[in-house]
């Protein structure tokens, strides 16, 4: 249990700079750190089934691959929890956006510290060292505890940590995600103002805020703000928007540099780390974590350069089993340590999420339709 | 898909192009099926056996899935038989069936068939031209783009094949002149009320939606319409079988049947129940793992992304459930998935089972609707005849032996399909 785990187990990880590995000192680092996690969570009957059943023993792990990963849609079915109830101070809930099922993401407090000790190291090196205003394309409800954590809270949640004062440009009325005129009018303002950084899900900007620009001929100078935004991609890939010609529209309405719209890649199941684009458009792997391409019919890690579904490890967390986690997203590892960025370690590329199969044909479902 | 309609360069057309109708397909097929309704039935046999043969020889076929299984299901014996249950003897060649002493029957061809292809079996298409050319009719199949290929160079194939029949000597071009492979969207309601209305005879192949929408489509009050519609299968053992020396092959052939098509036939099994006896189910799943294992590594095809997805999460879900049990490989090729939920798991495809245990096989009737299609069977032969009859009243279309579920038996879903596709005309003499 967490609470005789060694509290300095993650001291070689915040030592370090966050993009500070090279990969054969993350794979020294990380493994013995995972080793004594994974034998913790043997308190969780769900993992302590499935590690029998696969017959595998934590104490004879010997590389970052053969961590045992559980698909992320499991936080919909089953509790995960690694720490007795009564540590659990918060519980994260997210609808995502593959299904209907809530995931549920049990969180101590060493976790929530971890977490934002892991968020903030990573902002800093894209903000630099000072709090700003923080500016949400999105309503304040996406905020709010009482609604649903969605990956759109996530990433609101998790970039406010390095915010001074927060501004939402957008209200909800009826379900419906409109601009809030009141709220533009300072911009202005704000823009001449301190420094900003921005946040939106990219589809929404996208289909809400840009249109809303065009439509009343507003232009916005920021042109020492950082735009992050993620989420919602398939949608613009459906209109054939890359992020090339994103980020030239971001840079004709609000005067951001194109090299400074920044889209991440993160999950709720893995708050606090979050994969931005370097300048160079690849998403680097932060000390506390790791990623492994795994090849959709092998399962074995890909090489360099083969696309594979995501797998997202982690140390941050002791609450719950957030080890390895097999996303339903492809990517491809671009290279490891050599990024022109400077920053060390893997650095890879988001492709796209797999659909979910739709049995077709003769030999589909076996329900018979009520109606 | 492009928003029109692509007709294939095989069969009666000689180049790719696209049309807004299909008149001008339609007049060509009238053409060929009016000269293959005069080529003697014995001549059309051969034709499609001697390919069956050839087909296995020619490198440039060498590789397409089910290959070899469409060469053996064309041996000459088995479409003779096809030929005889849905016909009869000499039915067709103008030669008539006597009903009594005054009265005959002559069997004609129903005309134009149009064939809707499911996407999920690639040679499922060539099966059902098969099936309407020995009843002498004309195809238009629609299938799938992404079996295109295949299909061309497969009529193309038929196109050269000769044989020499009382001194004559025939050519497969008839057979081939007699198709016309086609494709465009389904969502396409204009297309799809223009295919289904040049049709004599619709046969539809497909998912739940897929059927009842097409079903829906305006046709000629005369065309009759035959539907393979979604089915599901399953296997059952019984303890005799379980503990018979016979028990370890009958596995192998129930790891092929679980294997080919990637599961997503609708003869494909889902789950699999087994009766209690001595074995566990554990002891049985590690029985089906080898079998599984032993499989040539060919048979086991890429998945879809989605499957593989599907197979992921549902791994995922039988790991962690400390109430199930699962075995695995370490890469997608096979999943056993261990529960004791008495029911028929929805498929998830992807050579992903559900193995179960009942106390007594008979508890397995009541799950059984019309929506099954074939049983694995693996019985003792003193309960074998009973259940069969209990499956067959129930709603089973095909009761197979474990390792030949995906025969392509004639009948199929309960019908004889190649006989549905024909006439039968009355002929009173005096």
């Amino acid at each position: 249990m967490n609470e005789i785990m060694n509290p300095d187990l993650l001291s070689g990880i915040w030592d370090s700079d966050v993009y500070g590995f090279i990969e054969s000192e993350r794979e020294r680092i990380l493994l013995p750190i995972i080793r004594t996690q994974l034998q913790y969570a043997l308190v969780n009957e769900h993992i302590l089934s499935f590690f029998q059943k696969i017959r595998f023993d934590p104490d004879h792990l010997t590389s970052l691959a053969q961590v045992p990963w559980i698909p992320v849609t499991m936080f919909k079915e089953f509790d995960l929890a690694t720490v007795p109830y009564e540590q659990i101070v918060k519980i994260l809930r997210s609808s995502g956006t593959t299904g209907q099922m809530t995931s549920k993401i049990p969180l101590d407090k060493i976790t929530i510290s971890n977490q934002n000790k892991s968020l903030s190291r990573i902002l800093a090196h894209y903000l630099g060292p000072k709090r700003m205003t923080f500016i949400v394309v999105d309503h304040p409800g996406i905020n709010s505890p009482a609604n649903e954590f969605s990956a759109r809270t996530a990433g609101v949640r998790g970039l406010s940590l390095y915010a001074r004062k927060i501004v939402y440009l957008l209200k909800e009325e009826d379900g419906v995600l409109q601009v809030n005129p009141d709220v533009l009018v300072e911009m202005n303002e704000i823009a001449s103002g301190s420094p900003v950084y921005i946040f939106g899900f990219t589809w929404i900007i996208w289909s809400v805020f840009l249109p809303y620009l065009m439509e009343h001929s507003l232009r916005f100078r920021f042109p020492h703000a950082t735009l992050f935004h993620g989420g919602g991609w398939k949608k613009l890939q459906d209109l054939s928007v890359g992020k090339e010609e994103f980020a030239h529209e971001i840079e004709k309405s609000l005067g951001i540099q194109s090299r400074k719209t920044i889209d991440f890649y993160g999950m709720a199941e893995q708050t606090g780390i979050i994969f931005p684009d370097c300048e160079y458009g690849y998403k680097h792997v932060p000390s506390c974590a790791n990623i492994i391409i795994r090849d959709i019919q092998t399962l074995k890690p890909c090489g360099v350069g083969e696309r594979g579904l995501i797998e997202v490890m982690s140390v941050l967390q002791t609450s719950y089993y957030g080890q390895a986690l097999l996303t339903e997203d492809t990517g491809r590892i671009v290279g490891l340590d050599g990024c022109p960025c400077g920053r060390r370690g893997i650095y890879f590329e988001f492709l796209h999420r797999v659909e979910r199969a739709e049995l077709r044909g003769c030999g589909d479902t076996f329900r018979v339709k009520d109606d | 898909m492009t928003d029109g309609i692509i007709v294939y360069a095989a069969g009666c057309n000689s180049e790719e192009q696209f049309i807004d109708s299909f008149s001008s397909v339609v007049q060509q097929l009238e053409q060929s099926r009016e000269k293959l309704f005069n080529y003697p039935d014995d001549v059309v046999l051969e034709l499609f056996s001697r390919f069956g043969k050839e087909i296995l020889q020619d490198p440039n076929l060498i590789g397409i899935p089910g290959l070899p299984y469409l060469s053996l299901w064309l041996r000459r014996d088995n479409l003779q038989s096809l030929f005889s249950v849905n016909f009869g003897k000499k039915s067709h060649d103008g030669k008539s069936q006597h009903i009594d002493k005054r009265t005959r029957m002559i069997c004609v061809p129903r005309g134009v068939v149009c064939h809707w292809i499911a996407g999920n079996i690639p040679l499922l298409g060539f099966f059902s031209f098969v099936l309407a050319s020995i009843g002498k009719n004309a195809s238009i199949l629609k299938i799938d783009p992404s079996v295109s290929e295949i299909f061309c160079l497969l009529l193309r194939k038929l196109k050269q094949v000769s044989v020499f029949h009382d001194g004559v000597t025939y050519t497969g071009s008839i057979l081939s002149d007699s198709a016309s492979l086609v494709s465009f969207s389904g969502k396409n309601s204009s297309f799809s009320s223009a295919f289904s209305r040049v049709a004599d005879c619709r046969v539809v192949y497909g998912s739940e939606e897929a059927v009842s929408a097409i079903s829906r489509l305006p046709c000629q009050a005369h065309a009759d319409t035959i539907i393979y519609g979604p089915k599901y299968s399953f296997a059952i053992f019984d303890s005799e079988m379980v503990c018979s020396a016979n028990f370890s092959s009958m596995l192998e052939g129930l790891a092929r049947d679980i294997v080919y098509f990637n599961q997503a036939a609708c003869s494909s099994p889902h789950t699999i129940f087994f009766e209690k006896s001595p074995v566990s189910l554990r002891v049985i799943g590690e029985k089906l793992r080898l079998a599984l294992d032993t499989l040539p590594d060919r048979l086991f095809t890429p998945l879809d992304e989605g499957t593989a997805l599907a197979v992921i999460n549902t791994r995922g879900r039988y790991a962690l459930d400390i109430t199930k049990d699962i075995l695995l490989s370490d890469d997608l090729k096979w999943t056993i998935c261990i529960n004791d939920n008495f029911s028929l798991e929805e498929p998830v495809q992807g050579r992903c089972v559900f193995l179960k245990e009942v106390s007594d096989i008979r508890d397995v009737l009541p799950l059984i609707t019309r929506k099954v299609q074939t049983v694995g069977l693996g019985l003792g032969e003193s309960k074998r005849e009973e259940y069969i009859r209990e499956l067959a009243y129930r709603g089973v279309d095909r009761v197979m032996i474990p390792g030949t579920m995906h025969e392509y038996t004639q009948p199929w879903d309960g019908m004889l399909g190649a006989g549905r596709m024909v006439r039968w005309i009355a002929v009173r003499d005096g």
